[in-house]
């Protein structure tokens, strides 16, 4: 499983590296792989920031444009993904700081909150996913942009480190606390549905 | 009623699933279509900088020309001396360079990258 995993990753890798010379080379088309590759995890971060679909896109569609005029000066040191998203990641949080959004920060006592499994499980697929997406959307930027980094990308805490510019320490701190949140959020969401 | 933890395997789990796709349908296609433009906007930049270089060569030999050329001509030039008037136009060159010495080294730097 592991191997397969990694040579998926390699084939992966090998592809940006060629599209990336491609579009150096000129072919502006050739960037479309970029846009269809890596649009969904873009987004899906861009919101764990600035928690709106729609603004999510616009900071994606700048990263994008950020990323073509940027391309010449990448120079396969690492990851295009790490590259890309940390490029999603600056722009999400200076849109966030134009927009002067106050975003609420969530503290619970969340040392006795514990989620309920079987109160998860209970929902229907789609409820679960809403009931995920809206908990994330309650927790601080920072919070759910480690948490989806760390699951969704199955990114590694030195990774999840390079994306976003912190210390290692400082993501596992974030980590620790988002998990917490997180239980604490998911908790008051079911208590409002049932 | 006992609660069952949400146990760390589940939540990736559930995260790993929620994925937010594109409110936009034509999002790709309105975004290629500002990359071509970009990349347009970045060839014509790419040909008024040639134009700009070229024209900044061609300026600076002109003037050395002249002033090289100037004194050969005799004493005065239209009742003026010719050395004031080489004097003039070498003020003049030095002044632009220094007030636009930002914008040249910008320039410089562009053509570089």
């Amino acid at each position: 499983m592991r191997i397969i995993w990694r040579t998926g990753e390699i084939k992966h890798l090998k592809m940006d590296e060629i599209y990336v010379r491609k579009v150096c080379a000129g072919d502006t088309k050739a960037f479309r792989y970029f846009v269809e590759q890596y649009k969904t995890l873009s987004i899906t971060l861009a919101v764990s920031i600035v928690k709106d679909e729609f603004i999510a896109e616009e900071v994606v569609q700048d990263a994008f444009i950020n990323a073509f005029r940027a391309m010449k000066n990448f120079n396969f040191n690492s990851k295009f993904n790490t590259w890309f998203y940390r490029i999603v990641v600056n722009e999400a949080f200076k849109r966030l700081k134009k927009m002067r959004m106050e975003v609420v920060d969530f503290r619970q006592d969340y040392d006795d909150q514990v989620a309920d499994e079987s109160e998860i499980l209970a929902l229907q697929q789609d409820e679960q996913a809403q009931l995920i997406n809206q908990a994330l959307k309650l927790l601080p930027p920072r919070e759910s942009l480690v948490l989806r980094l760390f699951y969704l990308q199955e990114e590694s805490i030195k990774e999840v480190a390079s994306i976003t510019g912190w210390s290692e320490s400082n993501v596992k701190v974030i980590l620790h606390r988002a998990r917490k949140n997180m239980h604490a959020a998911i908790n008051q969401l079911i208590k409002l549905i049932n | 009623m006992t609660k069952t933890p949400l146990n760390d395997q589940l939540l990736g789990s559930l995260i790993k699933k929620n994925l937010v796709e594109a409110p936009s349908t034509d999002f790709d296609d309105n975004l290629m279509r500002c990359i071509e433009k970009e990349a347009a906007k970045g060839t014509s930049q790419t040909k008024n900088m040639k134009i700009s270089m070229l024209f900044f060569v061609l300026g600076t030999g002109f003037g050395l020309l002249v002033s090289h050329l100037l004194p050969m001509l005799g004493e005065t030039v239209a009742g003026m001396n010719t050395r004031t008037i080489v004097l003039g136009f070498q003020v003049v060159y030095i002044i632009l360079i220094l007030t636009q010495l930002e914008n040249i080294i910008n320039f410089f730097s562009r053509m570089k990258a």
